[in-house]
């Protein structure tokens, strides 16, 4: 029952928040945050409730709560949802960046609020069902759930002088979600028949899907079109085109959701479904989606490192961080996968924290351009410094969760693939270069204007500081999020 | 030729409308009285569709050569009774305004139900023929109803040529049939086949494709679908709703039922024009959508290709016959609320406003924050059209898909691809169109009033806007019922 309360809340207090809207102006804000809460405190009873501390061996994933409701007979679809380890280190991860997300939207958002905390609980109860389903239907059905509202929050809040522009992202965003969407779910069907085929079964339950191996060319074809949907969405060098116009034009809340959570979601079900299900076409492919990784990571950094937007090269060296993701999850090693889950969480802490560092300064000084900015660090309180900090963090120093993700990523890669490795390595002086390029352009130097002195208040002071505390935790207890996660990793790499 | 007490009771429904015809004829003769015209036309459909429960239990029946009635046309049957009822709902006020005879349009709908009804359930070359002709003769009319308006004496004319063609085209077919078969039966089609030397075949197969050319103009497949827009554009909304349901629904369903006789022929010159104004009509419809700006002409094109769709259907081979079926029934069934909603919705806009609504699609900007139940009525349509999950087309396009993967028709599947990114780019046009910050002239022209939603219009449009949005989430209800009438 408390599975499904997972789903019912975020669904149900977005249009309680959409509604509420009438009385009060203020009543959207406090339902949502109210509702992600209520979100993480189930979490945590989950976790509570269930010893996470032990050793799974079996060879199928055993869940440790599932719900299963009958859905559409005719085709074996099921309302399946169930958590293991690494779904709750995820669903506690994006209720924790939500509500980040809800406070900095708290001053930002003025009009419309009733319907900006409804698109955007929307997209909270996508991602969180596409953590915790367990149904392949299911799963994209929460998957396509997602792209509407959040194509709302990029178009209608953003900032209106360029309107064009939005309107030209926002679509670009959703037609490349929609290909990838398809995809998926063309290669589902294609999965659910060979398996009808073979066994006279049609189920779109993951478990089932498990242990029958289907054909080898089919599966390859299949294989390929779930990593064609996750890499779209993660996304990686080819198809990345969607994410910098995107991050760019949406506001600095939009871009929360969208780097935090709703690109998170690839990586996940990579590990969840692509690493599992087609275990042999995976180790055939692994190559390639590698050599990708390695494009994204250099490609990212050396577009990050040209760019004056600071939201743009925010998203670039996402882009870049998620090619080491991508070598991390096809690297073959249990080292790996585990670095590979620390570098999601911190990767979407740092990113999130830079976001709304350059939303504070867009609030105040009306531009992303860097070139406009510069000399920040006498004039403004706190952020430089916290930039500073966040962008340290996303080259990966020590202490902070980057460092243990990329070195994990690293040190597992090393064993299969010390080349590439090697290689990669390189990859983090160039994060280096383009992060102390932002440092320098915007906050030291000599003045470009003269601006007036200003401090940030005390939200968002907290929100940031809860950010770098999550962030010191992650690099200082690792093992933590490890040991949670550890049974589903065991079971992912086999 | 007798007719037994079970046939006449097969008929009933097809009675019960003939019924209400000839008292809506006297009464206008007699006395013409709009309101209980209205009424009573709604009630006879409103019985004819209950009818259709008695006949459950004795399909599949034959009637005197001219009808076969299986399960299949009741459902069909009853989604075209729905449209037309919704027909009548959204026409009375639009008509009470309306200066000239009003009483005549409901004996039109009837008339063209009736063609409808018997165009499903015939199994003879005669009675398709009539029945088209008795769809669409009274359609002629109801185009031009509102002949004082821009456009809809052209949109009638060109209708009356190109179908008048189009039926002479069905004539010349079967006359080619008949001339090898000798019998109109559409059963003769199938033994035809079989049995025929291969110039006979020949001379069947050119028949059948001019038969085929014909249905596919009235359903508007790609090379024949230049009136469509014009059409669409020209015509009153009311009967719009009708002509883009009742009309293209019961066609297909013949369709469906007459290329159900030379499926198993495995024709391929067949097959390979089947396809080809598959793949155009998804690709040409889609496409041309995109560039539209008045939102009915929109709609003609989304319509191109929301037939497209459901014509893959027609492409799944003999062992996925039943399941083609079901995805037809489950596809038309969406279009068919979609269409409702979509229409019912675009009429009570453009009929309470004061000033000449010009339908182009930036008068609706900004709708969301006058009417925010209508227009997100609006956008469950477009999503529903576009094949968003958790909406009715979404079920469909899945059901689509299953054909295409288990048949592995991959040159559908990918025109299906193109086709729904292209159908997403339009839809979404519109949508957003409807969130942006409303624009003057809509704040100042719109005034519907706020009890909308206790008018019939605004209950039926709910109650669609609802199924699309409950089906879709929820659609095992509408499975079995399609299912059902699988079985028996």
């Amino acid at each position: 029952m408390l599975l499904s309360l997972l789903i019912i809340i975020p669904f149900f207090s977005g249009f309680f928040s959409f509604f509420s809207c009438r009385f009060n102006k203020n009543f959207p804000r406090w339902i949502a945050l109210i509702g992600i809460f209520c979100i993480l405190l189930v979490v945590m009873q989950i976790l509570i409730q269930d010893n996470y501390y032990f050793f799974q061996t079996g060879c199928h994933p055993n869940w440790d709560r599932q719900l299963i409701v009958p859905w559409i007979p005719r085709f074996g679809i099921e309302f399946n949802i169930a958590v293991d380890g690494f779904s709750i280190v995820m669903l506690i991860f994006s209720s924790f960046l939500s509500i980040i997300a809800v406070l900095c939207s708290w001053n930002d958002i003025k009009k419309n609020t009733g319907f900006f905390y409804l698109n955007f609980m929307l997209v909270l109860s996508g991602v969180i069902g596409v953590f915790i389903s367990i149904d392949l239907f299911l799963f994209f059905c929460f998957w396509e759930l997602m792209l509407v509202p959040m194509y709302f929050l990029i178009t209608l809040w953003s900032d209106q002088s360029e309107k064009k522009k939005i309107i030209f992202a926002a679509n670009k965003f959703f037609i490349y979600a929609q290909t990838s969407g398809l995809i998926l779910l063309s290669s589902i069907l294609l999965l659910v028949f060979s398996y009808y085929h073979v066994t006279n079964i049609l189920t779109f339950n993951y478990n089932s899907l498990l242990t029958q191996p289907i054909n080898k060319h089919i599966e390859y074809v299949v294989m390929i079109g779930f990593f064609l949907a996750f890499a779209i969405k993660m996304p990686i060098v080819p198809f990345h085109g969607w994410l910098p116009d995107t991050h760019a034009q949406s506001i600095s809340c939009g871009t929360i959701e969208i780097i935090g959570l709703l690109i998170k979601t690839a990586p996940y079900s990579l590990l969840r479904y692509n690493l599992v299900l087609f275990p042999f076409s995976t180790k055939d492919f692994a190559p390639i989606a590698i050599v990708l990784g390695v494009i994204s990571i250099f490609y990212g950094a050396f577009l990050a490192f040209s760019q004056t937007n600071i939201k743009k090269l925010i998203a670039y060296s996402s882009l870049s961080h998620m090619g080491l993701i991508l070598i991390g999850i096809y690297s073959n090693n249990e080292i790996a996968l585990q670095g590979v889950i620390i570098q999601i969480l911190s990767n979407s802490v740092s990113t999130t924290a830079l976001c709304i560092l350059s939303g504070q300064l867009y609030r105040r000084f009306k531009t992303q351009d860097m070139n406009k900015l510069g000399g920040l660090w006498s004039c403004v309180y706190w952020i430089p410094g916290f930039s500073l900090f966040f962008s340290l963090a996303n080259l990966g120093i020590p202490g902070t969760g980057n460092f243990i993700g990329e070195f994990l990523i690293l040190f597992g890669t090393f064993q299969q693939f010390p080349f590439i490795c090697m290689l990669v390595t390189t990859g983090i002086i160039f994060s280096a270069i383009y992060s102390l390029n932002i440092i320098q352009k915007i906050f030291y130097g000599a003045y470009k204007k003269n601006f007036t002195i200003f401090f940030i208040n005390k939200q968002e002071l907290w929100t940031i500081l809860a950010l770098v505390f999550v962030l010191i935790f992650l690099g200082i207890n690792p093992q933590k999020i490890i040991d949670l996660s550890y049974p589903s990793i065991h079971n992912f790499q086999k | 030729m007798t007719i037994n007490l079970q046939q006449l009771t097969a008929l009933l429904p097809l009675l019960i409308v003939m019924f209400t015809a000839i008292t809506v004829i006297l009464s206008i003769s007699y006395n013409r009285n709009h309101f209980f015209i209205a009424v009573f036309s709604i009630l006879g459909f409103i019985s004819s569709f209950f009818s259709l429960y008695l006949l459950t239990s004795i399909v599949p029946i034959d009637i005197t050569g001219l009808f076969h009635i299986d399960s299949y046309a009741i459902l069909y049957i009853g989604m075209i009774i729905i449209s037309s009822i919704s027909t009548c709902i959204f026409a009375y006020p639009w008509l009470v305004k309306y200066r000239f005879n009003k009483e005549e349009f409901y004996l039109l709908i009837i008339f063209s139900t009736l063609g409808a009804i018997s165009l499903i359930i015939s199994n003879h070359m005669a009675s398709f023929f009539i029945n088209i002709e008795l769809i669409s003769l009274p359609i002629f009319g109801l185009i031009a109803y509102s002949n004082n308006e821009k456009y809809s004496l052209e949109a009638s004319f060109k209708y009356i040529i190109l179908s008048g063609i189009a039926s002479s085209f069905f004539l010349l077919g079967t006359a080619w049939v008949y001339s090898v078969s000798g019998n109109l039966g559409f059963i003769s089609l199938t033994q035809i086949l079989k049995i025929a030397s291969e110039n006979e075949q020949l001379l069947v197969l050119f028949g059948i494709i001019m038969m085929l050319f014909s249905l596919f103009f009235k359903l508007s497949i790609v090379p024949f679908h230049l009136w469509t827009p014009d059409i669409y554009q020209g015509t009153p909304l009311p009967v719009l709703s009708f002509f883009s349901t009742v009309g293209k629904i019961s066609i297909f369903t013949a369709l469906l039922h007459f290329l159900s006789h030379i499926a198993d022929s495995n024709n391929r010159i067949l097959y390979f024009i089947l396809s080809a104004m598959t793949v155009l009509s998804i690709l040409i419809g889609n496409f041309m959508a995109l560039f539209q700006d008045n939102i009915k002409r929109f709609f003609g094109y989304s319509s191109i290709s929301q037939l497209g769709y459901v014509l893959i259907v027609l492409l799944a081979s003999d062992k996925n016959y039943t399941f083609s079926l079901e995805a037809s029934g489950i596809y038309l069934s969406s279009y068919l609320f979609s269409n409702i909603a979509f229409f019912g919705i675009i009429h009570l806009i453009s009929n309470t406003n004061n000033k000449k609504f010009d339908h182009s699609i930036s008068s609706y900007k900004g709708l969301f924050w006058l009417q925010p139940i209508l227009s997100s009525i609006l956008t469950i349509v477009f999503l529903s059209l576009a094949g968003i999950p958790m909406t009715m087309g979404f079920i469909g396009k899945f059901y689509i898909l299953s054909i295409i993967i288990k048949e592995n028709l991959w040159i559908m599947g990918i025109t299906f691809f193109i086709g729904t990114i292209l159908g997403f780019y339009s839809y979404l046009r519109i949508i957003l169109n409807l969130y942006l910050n409303p624009s003057r002239s809509l704040k100042k022209d719109l005034n519907i009033q706020n009890y909308w939603f206790y008018t019939p219009s605004g209950i039926v449009i709910f109650i669609s806007g609802v199924i699309l949005l409950i089906l879709g989430v929820y659609p095992n209800p509408l499975i079995t019922l399609v299912r059902l009438s699988e079985l028996c």
